[in-house]
């Protein structure tokens, strides 16, 4: 019974399938837990290890480490981010970075670079004219202003990143991107590591505050902002570098060092529609610095629509 | 069909996400329960795996990879919680997985007991190469993609599963001798 062939023989009748039928209560039972797991946003995901994929995966934004999770916004904003359109001239500037020309031609898929695959990406998402932007759905609309060489995409958070070199090399070995800022509604976000964090709260002061007091995660002086006509908290956030625990890798999860990730954060209130958090962040420390000076000018030229 | 329910799905469907599984979640608990011989603990690691599959389906890019992306999250769930068994070292209820012997059928009573306690003292990783070789029928290719491993790998690891599967036989029938027991 135990020759090497003879092992394989057995094995295979040993296998060998019989009818096997899983009790409807299992699927029952998922069918309720499925009721209360929020699905997550495709930029979280990234499915690297499947070789079928010929492109890596799809929108990751900053890295798993920005990989904020949106659960169950929509319930609080009512919608997902949406298409990036040139904003209308009608639009007046806000600031005199606006008299950039902003454009009136709807893009109607201004495509992306060459190196990176977006998910389904909405129409008109891609390379972004520089001046003046608007977002088509995302909820609430608002204004942006970018230079040369910004990139918009999104479905269910909305992202702007760079086509830069840093991040085209990035997304090439890591399928995520070094450096980007991410948007959108949420009831929790985590901003490192999902299992360690639980900043749940119904306003942006709620959230900060279980924020700092997450073990693990050290922050700056929250300070009181106003952005785009939101107001809300900001700060600085990483993970404190004495400590000592792990953050437990889903199925997925490539291995990442998530002491080396930065983020500033943004928690804003929307009057009687929630809170939406705004991510600048970068996976390496070293690029941080040069990345807040480059995206802020972006961030601070929010101007949000609450009339939708 | 599937396409569609896997597009109204990744869209927030419920409904379709349970007709698109409904019809696997047979084959798959068959899977979980190869390799962790328990029906509860192949039942949790279903259910598991089929949750994170709706809260990560946003992710599945192509329809046609459904039912290898689902195998893989089951896998990896099922390895993850014989890990846990094994630490626990826990007496677990034998498993009437194979029912009873069909008359055609050329293992003896004894020798699947044999087998299901060699089975039992292989490391997780090595239960689900067996599995996915003799029950799903994958090559080596497969078992590499399943497991997030090179080819090479899961050829080594494969030879290696059988060499320990032999080995723990041989064990057993040692220690039937001993015990009194005919193997």
């Amino acid at each position: 019974m135990t020759s090497e062939r003879d092992i394989e023989r057995l094995l295979d009748r040993w296998f060998t399938e019989r009818p096997t039928q899983v009790a409807d209560r299992v699927i029952d039972d998922v069918a309720a837990r499925i009721v209360r797991q929020p699905q997550r946003a495709a930029w979280r995901l990234r499915p690297w290890r499947f070789p079928s994929m010929s492109t890596p995966i799809k929108l990751v934004a900053v890295g798993a480490a920005l990989l904020v999770v949106i659960l169950g916004g929509a319930v609080f904003i009512g919608g997902g981010s949406g298409p990036v359109l040139p904003a209308p001239t009608a639009t007046p500037s806000p600031t005199p970075v606006a008299s950039a020309s902003p454009s009136i031609t709807p893009s109607t898929g201004a495509g992306f670079p060459d190196w990176y695959s977006p998910d389904e990406p909405p129409a008109g998402a891609g390379i972004l004219a520089a001046g003046s932007n608007a977002t088509q759905s995302f909820s609430p609309a608002f204004t942006f202003t970018v230079p040369d060489g910004w990139v918009g995409d999104g479905t269910g958070v909305f992202s702007l990143f760079q086509d830069s070199p840093v991040n085209k090399a990035e997304f090439g070995r890591s399928g995520a991107l070094a450096n980007g800022i991410l948007m959108g509604p949420h009831e929790s976000p985590y901003f490192f590591c999902e299992a360690m964090e639980n900043n749940r709260g119904s306003t942006a002061a709620e959230m900060t505050a279980a924020l700092m007091a997450t073990e693990g995660i050290e922050t700056t002086a929250v300070v009181d902002v106003t952005i785009g006509g939101l107001t809300g908290k900001q700060f600085d956030v990483r993970i404190d570098p004495d400590w000592t625990g792990s953050c437990p890798a889903g199925p997925d999860d490539p291995p990442r060092d998530i002491k080396d990730e930065r983020v500033r954060g943004f928690l804003l209130d929307v009057p009687d529609r929630g809170v939406i958090v705004i991510f600048v962040g970068s996976l390496h420390s070293a690029d941080h610095e040069a990345f807040l000076a480059e995206a802020m000018p972006i961030v601070e030229s929010f101007q949000f629509d609450l009339s939708n | 069909m599937d396409h569609d329910l896997v597009r109204a799905a990744q869209r927030g469907d419920q409904a379709a996400f349970i007709d698109l599984i409904r019809p696997r979640s047979d084959r798959l608990f068959a899977i979980a329960l190869q390799i962790l011989r328990d029906i509860d603990r192949a039942e949790d690691a279903l259910q598991d795996a089929l949750v994170i599959a709706w809260r990560d389906l946003r992710g599945l890019r192509d329809p046609d990879r459904l039912d290898a992306w689902l195998r893989r999250l089951l896998v990896n769930i099922c390895i993850r919680e014989a890990s846990r068994e094994r630490r626990r070292a826990v007496n677990l209820r034998m498993l009437p997985v194979d029912g009873p012997a069909a008359a055609d059928d050329l293992l003896s009573i004894a020798d699947r007991d044999q087998l299901e306690r060699g089975f039992r003292r292989l490391p997780p990783d090595q239960r689900a190469i067996l599995v996915l070789h003799h029950f799903l029928g994958y090559a080596s290719t497969e078992i590499a993609e399943t497991l997030g491993i090179p080819p090479a790998t899961a050829r080594s690891r494969l030879y290696h599963a059988h060499r320990a599967m032999r080995a723990a036989l041989e064990a057993d029938a040692r220690l039937s001798i001993v015990g009194g027991r005919s193997a």
